[in-house]
C-alpha cells in the first residue's frame, strides 16, 4: 500500500511540468544568470589593462626614474596600462573621445594625472602614479642620506641610486595574509540553495491537497479508501522528499563542479544540510495545506510569498544577508531559508562546527514544530464542510 | 432482504441552516436507490455524512449493520464513490489513474490487474487506456471517473450525478454500465436530478427537499401520490370558446389547457378516458389531427408536491 | 464593452502581482548603492580594525594615524565570530594584528611580522594597498638605521605627498546615477507587470473565444481582438505612468524635472509597448495560464540579469555582453547609461540614445510580426 502509493505519487510528480519547472528547472537557470551576472564582481585575477597616455615631453624624459618604473606598469602580461605616449593635444582628443581613461605628464618635476570622470581604472591610474612617486621620493631621500652619510669620502653616486633603487624594490614588508577570502557572492548561491529547498513547501503542499478531502475531490477518495490517511500522507510526502533532496544535490553538484562555486570540503555535511533544509521546507508546506482555509492557488502565493521574502531577508537579491541580520537577526533565526543559508556559510567559512550544528538543529527543531502541529489538524477525521 | 444502509434522524446544519433535517431511510441489498432533489436539496451532504467525511450534529448511520466511521476500514473496503466532480490526475494516463484508486483497495497486483481491466470495459474505455485524461472529452472523462471508484468491485455503490453534463452517448454507456453493477450484485445509492434516469434506472426512490424527505417508494408508488392519472394531448384544427368549455364537464377531467391549437386534458382517474375522448371529439364534430395519451412523470409528482420544477 | 470590462477585471484580479513588482522596484531601486561594497566602485574610506600588542610609539604610531587618516577605523569588535561576519559582509574589509614590539624590531631593520586578514571586493583591496604602502615604505626606510621616531616621521612626511589629479569633466554623472538605477532596475519590473498580466488576460480570453467562435462570427472575433489590444496599450500606458511617477518620488524631482528626466521617460515609455509586444508574442506561443509564470520568470530575470539591470553592465563578462544584444533589454539598459553620461545635449551625444531607442522600435516591429505569424499559422491548423 505504503509502495502502491510512493510510487504513484513519485509519477505524478515528475509529470507535473510546473512542479518539476519550479522545483529543478528554475533554481538552475537562476544559477547559471547568477553565474553570468556576478561572475566578474569579485574576480581580480582577470584584471584586463586598459588604455592610458604619457605625455612624452622633455619633462617626462627627465624624471628617468619615474619613467621607469612606469615603464614597467606597461609591460608584461600582468601589466596595468596600455600605454602610449604621445602629445598633450592628441592626448587631450583621446581623452574626450573615451579612448583612453586619462593621461600622465610630469609638471615641476611632479608626476600629474587627468582622467575624464571619476571611475575604477582612474582611480588604479591615479593611485599608481601616486605609489610611483612616492618611491622615487624614497629613493631620493634613501640616496641623499647615504651621500649626506658619506659626507667627505668619494661617493659613487650612481651606485648609491641603483643600491637605493634596489633597497625600494625589494622592500618587501614582512605581512602574513591569514585572509580567508570568501566570494561574498556565494551566499547568492546559497541562498539560492535554501531556495530550491523551499521548492519542497510548494510541492508538499501539492502533495497534501490530494490528500484532504477538504480540499480536492481526489482527497475525497483517499479519505473514503480503507487506507489510513498517515500512510497515504507519508508516501505521499517521502515520495516529494525524496525528489526534492535528488534536485537540491543535484543543483549543489552542478554549482560546485560546473559553477566552481566553494562549499568547503566537507560534502557529506553539505548534503546533509541539503537533506535537513529540504525536510524543514516540506513540513512547512505540509503544516500550511493543513492550516490555510484558502483554495490550492491562495496557498501556492502564500508560500511563494514566505519562501521568497525568506531569500531576501537571507541576501539573495543583493542586500546583505549581515544587513539583515543586523537590523532583524530574529527572522533569520527562524526563517528556514535563513538557516540553511547560514549553514552553508558556516560551513564554508568558520573552522568550528558549532554555528553549523546551531543551524541544522534549529532547522529540525522548526521542522518538529511544523510536523506537531500538522498531526494535530490531521487527526480531525470528519469535516464541518467540504 | 437485508438493510445494507440504515440512517436514523440524520441532522447536518451549516451554521443556521438545516441541510439535512431528521432524515431516516434504509437501503435495501441488491438495489438501485434513486436520490432525488433540486440542487441544494441536501443530497450530496447526505452522502458525504452517509461516507463519515462529514461531521453530523445528530443521527445514527449503520452499513452492513455496522455502525459507520471514519476509521472502519472493513466497511470502507466494501463501498465504492463516484463524486459529483471529476477527480483524477492529469499527470496520469486512464489505467493509471484507475489502477492507483484501485490500489489503494486491492493489494494484489494480478487481482488488481484484472479489476483495472474489468473497469475499463465496463465503462468502454479500452480504446483510451493510454490516454492522458487531458486527451479525453467530457463524456469520456466522466465515464473514467465512474471506472476509478468502482474498479475494485464494491458491494456498495454511492454515485452522486455521474450524468451532469454528458453526450447521450456517454449517458447511456454508463447507465448500462450501472444496471450491470447492479446485476453482478451491487447496492446502488444514486443521486440526480434527471427524471428520466430514475424512471429507467431506480427500484426505489426518495424525493429530498429542504433536507427532508417528501415522499419514497417505487416508480409507480410515487405516481400515485399524484393527484393526476392521465393527460391527453389532441391538436385540434379549430375549437371554439362554446366547445372548448364543454370539456370542463366530461367526468374525471380535472383541468382544461388550449394553447396554439394545442388541447392539453387532464384526468385524475379513469381507466378508458383516450377511447372516451375519442369517442367526445367525435361526437361533437372536432376536427383532430394528434391524439395521444400519457402517463404523469416524475417531474409532474415533484412539481405538485413542492411547487418547483427538478431542474431548477 | 463587456470585453473591456473583462479586461479590467482580471487586471483587478492580479493587483498583487503589480503591486509586489513594483513594491520591488521601490525597495531595490532606491537603495543607496554607494553603500553597497560589491557594485559601487568609489566607496568611502575602507573600514579596518586595528588590533594592537604594541606600544603607541614610533612606526606603530604612525602606522594607525596613517590608516585612521585613510580608512575608518572600528573598534567595536571584540568578538571573533562577530568579526569573522562582518569581514565576510564587508562591514570590515580588513583586520590588522600589530604584533608587539614591532616598532622597535622594524626600526632596526628587521622582519616583524603583520598579521592581515581582508575580505574580498574592492575596498578590501584599497585596505591592503594602504597597509602594504605604509609598510614598504617603512621598510625601505628602515635601511637607513633611522631612530623609530625619525623613521615614521619620514614614513610620515613622504605619504602625504599625493598627486595631482585633475578631472576634466564638469558634469557630476553621479547625479544621476540613481536615476538610471532606478530605470535600469525597472526593466524587471516593467516586464514582470506587464507579461504576466496581459498573457493572463489573453490567455484567459483564448479560451473563452473557442467557446464563442461557434456563436458570433470572424468580424466579432477582429473587434475582440481590436478591443483587447487597445485595452493591453492602455494598461502598459498606465503602468508607465505609475513607474515615472515613482521615479519622481524615489530619485528626486530636480534630477527627473529635467531634459535628462523626460529621456529616462520617453526610454522607459519605447520599453513599455517593447513589453507588450513580447507579451503579445508570448500569448500567442503558450496558451497555458500555470506556463506563463514560469516563462515569465525566465524572460524578466534572465534579460535582468544578462543586461546589467541588477548588476551594472561594466561589471558582467563581455561574453555575457555581447550576447545580450539579442535582447531589448540591453538598448533599454544601455540608453540609461547613456543618458546618465550625457554632458550636453548636442547630437553627438543625443544620437547614440536615438539610435538605441530606434533599435528598441525595431524590436517591436519583429515581435509583432512574429506573433502574426504565428497566431494566422495556428487558425489555419485549427
Amino acid at each position: 500500500m505504503f509502495w502502491h502509493s510512493f510510487k504513484y505519487a513519485f509519477k505524478t510528480l515528475i509529470k507535473n511540468r510546473a512542479l518539476v519547472f519550479w522545483t529543478l528547472a528554475f533554481p538552475f537557470i537562476l544559477a547559471i544568470l547568477f553565474n553570468l551576472a556576478f561572475s566578474r564582481l569579485h574576480d581580480y585575477d582577470v584584471f584586463e589593462a586598459f588604455d592610458v597616455a604619457v605625455i612624452d615631453d622633455a619633462e617626462y624624459k627627465k624624471a628617468e626614474i619615474f619613467s621607469e618604473a612606469f615603464k614597467s606598469l606597461s609591460e608584461g602580461d600582468e601589466r596595468l596600462f596600455n600605454t602610449q605616449y604621445i602629445d598633450k593635444d592628441e592626448a587631450e582628443k583621446k581623452l574626450d573621445a573615451d579612448e583612453i581613461v586619462g593621461y600622465v605628464y610630469v609638471e615641476g618635476g611632479d608626476a600629474k594625472v587627468k582622467i575624464r570622470q571619476n571611475g575604477t581604472n582612474q582611480t588604479i591610474l591615479a593611485l599608481a602614479v601616486e605609489q610611483i612617486s612616492q618611491g622615487v621620493k624614497i629613493v631620493n631621500d634613501v640616496a641623499m642620506t647615504q651621500i649626506a652619510r658619506s659626507a667627505g669620502q668619494k661617493v659613487d653616486v650612481e651606485k648609491i641610486y641603483r643600491d637605493a633603487v634596489a633597497t625600494v624594490t625589494d622592500a618587501e614588508p614582512n605581512i602574513k595574509d591569514d585572509s580567508r577570502v570568501m566570494n561574498i557572492v556565494s551566499i547568492e548561491f546559497y541562498t539560492l540553495i535554501a531556495m530550491a529547498c523551499m521548492q519542497g513547501a510548494m510541492m508538499s503542499a501539492e502533495l497534501m491537497n490530494r490528500c484532504l478531502p477538504n480540499i480536492s475531490n481526489r482527497g475525497k477518495r483517499v479519505a473514503i479508501a480503507p487506507t489510513r490517511k498517515g500512510v497515504i500522507v507519508l508516501s505521499n510526502l517521502l515520495a516529494g522528499y525524496v525528489m526534492l533532496v535528488f534536485s537540491v544535490c543535484a543543483l549543489i553538484a552542478f554549482m560546485r563542479f560546473v559553477l566552481g562555486v566553494e562549499f568547503g570540503d566537507n560534502m557529506g555535511l553539505i548534503m546533509l544540510l541539503a537533506a535537513v533544509g529540504s525536510l524543514t521546507a516540506t513540513m512547512m508546506g505540509m503544516f500550511l495545506s493543513i492550516v490555510l482555509k484558502t483554495n490550492e492557488s491562495a496557498k501556492n502565493v502564500i508560500i511563494l510569498i514566505v519562501t521568497m521574502a525568506g531569500c531576501l531577508f537571507a541576501g539573495m537579491f543583493g542586500v546583505t544577508k549581515g544587513f539583515f541580520d543586523n537590523v532583524a537577526p530574529v527572522v533569520n533565526k527562524i526563517s528556514p531559508v535563513g538557516q540553511i543559508t547560514d549553514g552553508y556559510y558556516a560551513l564554508f567559512y568558520y573552522d568550528d562546527m558549532a554555528r553549523f550544528t546551531t543551524d541544522i538543529v534549529s532547522l529540525l527543531i522548526v521542522a518538529g514544530v511544523f510536523l506537531a502541529l500538522s498531526i494535530r489538524g490531521l487527526r480531525r477525521q470528519r469535516y464541518d464542510s467540504i | 432482504m437485508k438493510n445494507v444502509i440504515e440512517v436514523k434522524h440524520l441532522v447536518k446544519s451549516y451554521g443556521s441552516n438545516r441541510a439535512i433535517d431528521d432524515l431516516s431511510f434504509n437501503v435495501k441489498e441488491g438495489e438501485i436507490l434513486g436520490l432525488l432533489g433540486p440542487n441544494g436539496s441536501g443530497k450530496t451532504t447526505t452522502m458525504n455524512s452517509i461516507l463519515s467525511l462529514l461531521k453530523f450534529d445528530d443521527g445514527e448511520i449503520r452499513i452492513f449493520g455496522k455502525e459507520m466511521s471514519p476509521s472502519a476500514y472493513d466497511i470502507k473496503a466494501k463501498i465504492g464513490v463516484v463524486f459529483q466532480e471529476v477527480a483524477v490526475f492529469d499527470e496520469l494516463t486512464v489505467y493509471g489513474n484507475i489502477d492507483y484508486f484501485c490500489g489503494l483497495y486491492i493489494q494484489d497486483k494480478e487481482t488488481r490487474a484484472r479489476y483495472v481491466n474489468d473497469a475499463l470495459n465496463l465503462v468502454g474505455l479500452k480504446e483510451n487506456k493510454s490516454q492522458y485524461p487531458k486527451q479525453l472529452s467530457g463524456g469520456l472523462l466522466r465515464r473514467l471517473n465512474i471506472a476509478c471508484g468502482i474498479a475494485h468491485k464494491p458491494k456498495l455503490i454511492f454515485l452522486d450525478e455521474p450524468t451532469v453534463a454528458v453526450d447521450p452517448q456517454s449517458r447511456n454507456n454508463i447507465l448500462e454500465g450501472i444496471k450491470k453493477l447492479r446485476d453482478d450484485g451491487a447496492t446502488i445509492i444514486y443521486t440526480t436530478h434527471y427524471m428520466e434516469e430514475v424512471e429507467i434506472l431506480c427500484d426505489r426512490v426518495i424525493i429530498l427537499d429542504h433536507g427532508k424527505i417528501i415522499a419514497s417508494g417505487t416508480n409507480d408508488e410515487l405516481k400515485a401520490l399524484a393527484k393526476i392519472e392521465e393527460k391527453v394531448t389532441i391538436e385540434v384544427a379549430e375549437l371554439s370558446p362554446n366547445q372548448l368549455s364543454g370539456f370542463d364537464d366530461i367526468k374525471n377531467v380535472s383541468s382544461v389547457e388550449y394553447e396554439d391549437g394545442v388541447l392539453k386534458v387532464v384526468y385524475n382517474k379513469g381507466k378508458n378516458n383516450l377511447a372516451e375522448m375519442v369517442e367526445y371529439l367525435q361526437s361533437h364534430k372536432i376536427k383532430y389531427s394528434k391524439i395521444f395519451a400519457e402517463r404523469p412523470t416524475l417531474n409532474d409528482v415533484f412539481l405538485e408536491l413542492t411547487g418547483k420544477e427538478l431542474r431548477d | 464593452m463587456t470585453v473591456s470590462k473583462a479586461f479590467w477585471k482580471i487586471v483587478l484580479k492580479n493587483i498583487g502581482t503589480i503591486i509586489t513588482y513594483t513594491i520591488i522596484l521601490i525597495v531595490f531601486g532606491s537603495l543607496n548603492m554607494s553603500s553597497d561594497s560589491t557594485t559601487q566602485f568609489e566607496a568611502d574610506k575602507p573600514s579596518i580594525v586595528i588590533f594592537n600588542h604594541d606600544e603607541e610609539r614610533g612606526i606603530t604610531k604612525g602606522f594607525i594615524k596613517y590608516l585612521s587618516e585613510n580608512a575608518e577605523i572600528k573598534d567595536e569588535y571584540e568578538d571573533d565570530d562577530k568579526l569573522k561576519d562582518a569581514l565576510f559582509y564587508e562591514n570590515v574589509v580588513a583586520v590588522v594584528d600589530i604584533p608587539k614590539d614591532f616598532s622597535q624590531e622594524l626600526a632596526l631593520n628587521k622582519n616583524p611580522e603583520l598579521k592581515l586578514r581582508s575580505s574580498s571586493g574592492y575596498a578590501a583591496e584599497v585596505a591592503k594597498v594602504l597597509v602594504r604602502q605604509y609598510m614598504s615604505t617603512a621598510k625601505s626606510y628602515a635601511s637607513l638605521n633611522l631612530s623609530e621616531d625619525d623613521l615614521a616621521k619620514k614614513v610620515e612626511s613622504t605619504l602625504s605627498d599625493s598627486t595631482e589629479i585633475e578631472i576634466k569633466s564638469k558634469v557630476d554623472t553621479s547625479k544621476y546615477s540613481r536615476a538610471t538605477r532606478y530605470f535600469s532596475f525597472a526593466n524587471y519590473s516593467i516586464l514582470a507587470c506587464v507579461i504576466t498580466v496581459i498573457c493572463l488576460i489573453m490567455s484567459s480570453f483564448n479560451r473563452v473565444e473557442i467557446r464563442k467562435r461557434n456563436l458570433v462570427g470572424s468580424i466579432e472575433l477582429k473587434r475582440m481582438n481590436g478591443i483587447l489590444l487597445r485595452n493591453s496599450c492602455l494598461y502598459s500606458a498606465m503602468m508607465w505612468i505609475v513607474y515615472v511617477v515613482l521615479g519622481f518620488i524615489v530619485v528626486g524631482l530636480n534630477e527627473m524635472w529635467s531634459i535628462h528626466g523626460l529621456l529616462y521617460a520617453v526610454n522607459s515609455l519605447i520599453f513599455c509597448v517593447c513589453a507588450t509586444t513580447i507579451a503579445y508574442l508570448i500569448s500567442s506561443i503558450v496558451k497555458g495560464i500555470g506556463a506563463v509564470n514560469g516563462i515569465m520568470n525566465v524572460i524578466a530575470l534572465g534579460s535582468s540579469f544578462l543586461c546589467g539591470a541588477f548588476v551594472p553592465a561594466e561589471y558582467l563578462p563581455d561574453s555575457v555582453l555581447t550576447f545580450a544584444h539579442i535582447l531589448p533589454s540591453f538598448y533599454f539598459i544601455d540608453t540609461n547609461n547613456k543618458i546618465m553620461a550625457i554632458e550636453d545635449y548636442g547630437s553627438s551625444s543625443l544620437l547614440p540614445i536615438f539610435i538605441n531607442m530606434a533599435v528598441i522600435v525595431g524590436f517591436c516591429i519583429v515581435f509583432i510580426i512574429a506573433s502574426n505569424i504565428i497566431t494566422h499559422k495556428k487558425e489555419r491548423l485549427a
